[in-house]
């Protein structure tokens, strides 16, 4: 009897006793944590009203960056697999949906599914040698099949007449004319929060166990009785599924689809986002997607800060480029667990703040 | 310590998110934004026409400006990305709230600047080539020219190369080739066309990509078919090892039509590195006049002395006399318009230019309201390899595209 | 004609593939700024060569260049990854690669542009070839290339500690190879290869910031040869370049950049570590 009074005690919102408990998303469950909520999405709700169009343009270009890096981030950071082939995937979305709107003239809401049923079925062909292969290989199989995917693009591109691309339409859904920075700042930001949900979702529920021990060591996931074949492929078609629902979206929003973007850079700033953000985590995801997509508008801004001579205007894409490799490198070297753990650390910083002692999970490195 | 810094950085951060001051209108300056490709894959073409203009505005602003203003001009380089370029027009309309946009650059990347633009009526005036309708029936309002109308019903470049084709040899045999980009592709295809409507017979058609070094495949397809004369819709440097190939293909005799958008440097670093070659085979349309030439007009002095005196990257050539002149025109625009100028003002004050172009073009820049490209006047050069300068072949000939459409 | 020209490419090709398997088979990492090294190398030498008259010079010159900064590159950045997963390893080769783009572009703005070369002749060849000098020169100089790796692997000691530590590491370090200074070695020997292919690049065709697409065929020639097979790398360079060029010929020239990945696609299907490649465990990702 009175160890069940025991149980009875509030208990501390931090202290876990089940596996439930400790896997649930903890973004509602102190007052801190409400407040913080609401005052998030109220600023989120005010953002696009109080900004200029060009922020809230570099905002919603990170919204459909961070949807990308989500998708890469489950099947290299949580899966284990590598892809070189996501820009493909990109592409292969952006042209279905070029395709079907300006072929068609099909409405959004069938496109965009559409799309994510032409990435999935990418997929699915592009894990098929995970069968066999592993590691790089299997890198370098998905680079093969984005590069098939580029020519294919580019034939359609070349034989439908589209000179410098093709052009779309705005979208609408509905009554909704999807026009103009405020109305995508909604959408793009809906769709991400929408897939870091079930990103999320998945990976706290069987197929994320899955890949984290398919990831962790294969062998040892097959003897655990994880069909391994099976959840490679269900991570491929997932991920590429996703892509190329992004790839949708970006086509619609930029409103140029033209194959040159689908290059081989597009999968290293992909690559480079989840690793400045933290491999394996939906937090570092969106967080590297800020940082890699706002970094040469950042540099943009500090240079009109100071009258930079032509000469320097010049030279200064090579500035984005240098730095954008150089900031790679530097996490790699430095915080190879990305800007997700500096999160982590500046959090237990302030969980104990006003005291001076600091908590044991700060490690010094 | 640490909070000195947050507060620095939340300083910094706020200061993106401030919407623009109206700096057009209160401060002294004329404010101009000026975005094109100053590094990226187009660059060749582009980056020149920058610097022209980089020169003639420092010389006005040297001379005290327009109206007793200054002009003040941003220059963003868009790496002929799209969604770059979009961005970057954003920001120059937002936030520096820019009288107009200048330059552009790639073909690709101009659809997302020329939308906004439409979409908040600024004026823009472009360099090199303009993909929107800028002359009859409705063109787009604010949309102005001083360069090529890549129209894709029309492709004056397509037209010019089959033209000065016909000339030169009349019923030949000609191959045409292009990069294998969706622009030169559509050069290509037009330039088939037209020559097949002015009476040549065009015997070998292919497109390579741009990032090829080695073009024996085509090279050997192109001995196979043996033509009288190759139209080249290639850009950049790319003829320096082009040339040097054809060279070993012995197809020195051949004559290479060379289109406009190269800048005349880069193919004479190609005719440079030939070994037997002279490099007489090579023609090479434009239209502007060119610095090759030994008689060049005397407004190329005016240029070369902006240059040594302002700096330059950039070697003279005929882009450079195109960027001079879009400055002058909008010096001349702005002396219609006074101050303070919107950018109504800016686009009614354009409609209206008639500027000499002291001989830089065969004609007057002539703009109206039905037609924001006006007249454009072309020019076919050879080199000549005795005197290692260009050598008029074709004089100025004028193109109606309202009559060629 | 045109397959004298294919056996020019595939020697560059086997060259720049070469690059690629010295460096994988000591460090087990795959470098993909293959191709900016190449292209560094290669404006370097266009800017010696138009300073020093003698091409052979400014060529040695290229190459201690690279092999300095293959070295350097090895002991700054790669080795303080060990210990990490292979896959930070070669993405951190991938930002390398973004840097050193930045730093060639900063310097020579990236233009189009061909080492001048001063003794250049043609010869007409029976079959209506006509070959350059230079050609035969790469020729030469690729076989010359191959047979002193040969010699170095089977004869030197440091090329027998690189065999050692390329089939076991663990083992060669315990019988006191350092297998660091001898993985720092090899991939200062990969860029000082990768620097020979930019100069024949850039005297046969031409320097730019494209010659990427190039350096990308090379290393699916690495990977159909076998990424620890220098051998393999000649008949997978022959394979390339003669379908390449022919595809191009003779069939869509827009497959061209295409093709050599859809055989790289077939080749993993069937025979993933290669055409000589010994069969390795291949999760080492």
């Amino acid at each position: 009897m009175s160890d069940h009074k025991i149980l009875q005690y509030p208990k501390s919102p931090y202290l876990k006793t089940s596996y439930y408990e400790d896997t649930a998303i903890q973004a509602f469950d102190t007052p801190f944590r409400k407040k913080c909520l609401v005052i998030g999405l109220l600023f989120w709700v005010c953002f696009p009203f109080v900004a200029s169009s060009y922020v809230v343009h570099i905002a919603n270009l990170s919204a459909i960056a961070a949807i990308g890096a989500m998708s890469l981030n489950l099947l290299i950071g949580n899966t284990g697999l590598l892809s070189l082939g996501h820009a493909g995937f990109m592409g292969a979305g952006a042209f279905t949906t070029a395709i079907m709107t300006v072929q068609f003239g099909l409405p959004i809401w069938i496109v965009i599914p559409a799309s994510g049923i032409v990435g999935a079925l990418l997929g699915l062909i592009a894990g098929l040698p995970s069968f066999q292969l592993k590691g790089i290989y299997l890198g370098l199989s998905t680079l093969a099949i984005h590069h098939i995917i580029k020519y294919g693009c580019s034939e359609y591109q070349y034989y439908g007449g589209f000179g410098y691309g093709i052009v779309l339409e705005a979208p609408s859904l509905g009554p909704l004319l999807l026009a103009g920075k405020t109305v995508w700042f909604f959408v793009l930001w809906i769709s991400a929060f929408a897939t870091a949900l079930l990103i999320a979702n998945l990976l706290r529920s069987k197929p994320g166990r899955a890949w984290s021990a398919i990831r962790d060591r294969d062998i040892a996931a097959e003897v655990s009785g994880i069909d391994i074949g099976f959840y490679k492929i269900l991570a491929f078609v997932v991920s590429s599924s996703l892509i190329s629902m992004q790839g949708s979206l970006y086509a619609y929003y930029t409103a140029v689809v033209s194959v040159e973007e689908y290059s081989f850079g597009l999968t290293v700033s992909y690559l480079a986002m989840i690793i400045v953000g933290g491999l394996g985590s939906v937090l570092g995801s969106f967080l590297g997607a800020l940082l890699i997509t706002a970094l040469p508008y950042a540099l943009i801004i500090l240079a009109g800060l100071v009258d930079l001579s032509f000469a320097v205007k010049e030279h200064f894409s090579v500035i984005q480029t240098g730095v954008f490799g150089m900031v790679v490198i530097l996490f790699l070297l430095l915080e190879p667990l990305g800007l997700v753990e500096i999160w982590r650390r500046v959090r237990c910083y302030f969980e104990l703040w006003p005291f001076s002692y600091k908590p044991l999970t700060i490690i010094k490195r | 310590m640490t909070k000195f810094r947050i507060s620095i950085m939340i300083i910094a951060i706020s200061y993106l998110f401030l919407p623009g001051k109206n700096t057009a209108f209160a401060s002294e300056p004329y404010v101009f934004g000026f975005q094109t490709d100053l590094t990226g894959d187009a660059r060749a073409g582009y980056a020149p026409i920058a610097e022209g203009f980089r020169l003639y505005i420092n010389k006005l602003n040297d001379d005290g400006g327009v109206n007793g203003h200054t002009i003040k001009v941003i220059y963003e380089d868009d790496k002929s990305k799209p969604d770059l370029a979009g961005g970057i027009a954003e920001k120059l309309i937002t936030k520096d709230n820019v009288l107009a946009i200048l330059g552009l650059g790639y073909s690709r990347s101009q659809p997302p600047v020329l939308e906004l633009a439409a979409k908040s009526g600024v004026p823009v005036l472009t360099g090199y080539t303009a993909t929107t309708p800028l002359f009859p029936n409705n063109p787009a309002k604010n949309v102005f020219s001083v360069g090529i109308q890549m129209h894709p019903k029309v492709m004056p470049q397509s037209y010019n190369n089959a033209y000065v084709a016909s000339k030169i040899c009349p019923g030949c045999r000609v191959a045409v080739t292009s990069f294998d980009t969706p622009g030169g592709r559509l050069c290509n295809d037009w330039s088939d066309i037209w020559c097949k409507k002015l009476g040549l017979n065009v015997v070998f058609k292919s497109e390579w990509p741009p990032s090829t070094l080695n073009y024996t495949p085509w090279l050997i397809k192109i001995c196979n078919a043996n033509p009288d004369l190759v139209i080249s819709t290639v850009g950049g440097a790319n003829y320096i090892p082009l040339l040097r190939q054809m060279e070993k293909f012995q197809l020195e005799k051949v004559d290479l039509l060379v289109v406009d958008f190269v800048n005349e440097g880069d193919l004479i670093k190609g005719i440079e590195q030939l070994l037997t070659g002279t490099g007489d085979n090579v023609i090479w349309i434009s239209r502007y006049a060119s610095a090759l030439d030994p008689e060049r007009p005397p407004e190329f002095e005016n240029i070369q002395r902006a240059m040594n005196k302002y700096g330059h990257t950039y070697s003279l050539s005929a882009l450079h006399a195109m960027g001079w002149t879009m400055a002058r025109v909008v010096e001349s625009a702005l002396k219609k318009a006074g101050w303070p100028c919107t950018r109504d003002g800016f686009i009614a004050a354009l409609e209206k230019t008639d500027l000499d172009s002291k001989g830089l073009t065969g004609g007057p820049i002539l703009f109206s309201s039905t037609d924001h490209y006006g007249p454009s006047w072309w020019k076919a050069y050879r080199w000549d390899g005795k005197k290692r300068a260009l050598k008029t072949i074709l004089d100025w000939y004028r193109v109606e595209l309202r009559e060629i459409m | 004609m045109l397959l004298a020209s294919i056996v020019v490419l595939a020697g560059i090709y086997a060259l720049l593939g070469s690059g690629f398997v010295i460096i994988y088979k000591a460090s087990r990492i795959l470098n993909f700024a293959h191709a900016e090294i190449v292209m560094l190398a290669g404006y370097l030498a266009v800017s010696l060569a138009v300073a020093i008259p003698f091409s052979a010079a400014s060529l040695l010159a290229v190459l201690c260049f690279c092999f300095v900064l293959g070295m350097s590159i090895y002991a700054i950045l790669i080795r303080p990854l060990a210990g990490y997963s292979v896959l930070s390893a070669i993405i951190l080769t991938v930002a390398v690669g973004v840097l050193l783009n930045a730093v060639g572009v900063f310097v020579w703005r990236g233009e189009m542009e061909v080492i001048p070369f001063g003794w250049r002749t043609y010869f007409s060849l029976p079959g209506n070839i006509r070959l350059s000098s230079i050609e035969f020169a790469t020729l030469g100089i690729v076989t010359l290339f191959y047979a002193c790796m040969g010699l170095f692997y089977r004869f030197t000691k440091i090329g027998q500690q690189m065999r050692a530590t390329a089939e076991n590491p663990l083992l060669a370090a315990q019988r006191g190879i350092s297998i660091y200074r001898i993985s720092g070695i090899a991939w200062g020997i990969g860029f000082a290869a990768a620097g020979l292919a930019a100069f024949l690049l850039g005297i046969n065709y031409a320097i730019s910031l494209q010659i990427g697409n190039i350096a990308v065929a090379a290393f699916v020639v690495a990977l159909i040869g076998g990424l620890d097979s220098l051998l393999g790398t000649i008949p997978a360079a022959f394979i390339i370049a003669a379908t390449e060029q022919l595809t191009i010929t003779y069939a869509n020239p827009r497959l061209g950049d295409a093709i050599p990945f859809i055989i790289m696609l077939m080749v993993l299907m069937f025979k993933p570590w290669g055409l000589l490649g010994t069969k390795e465990e291949l999760d080492r990702v």
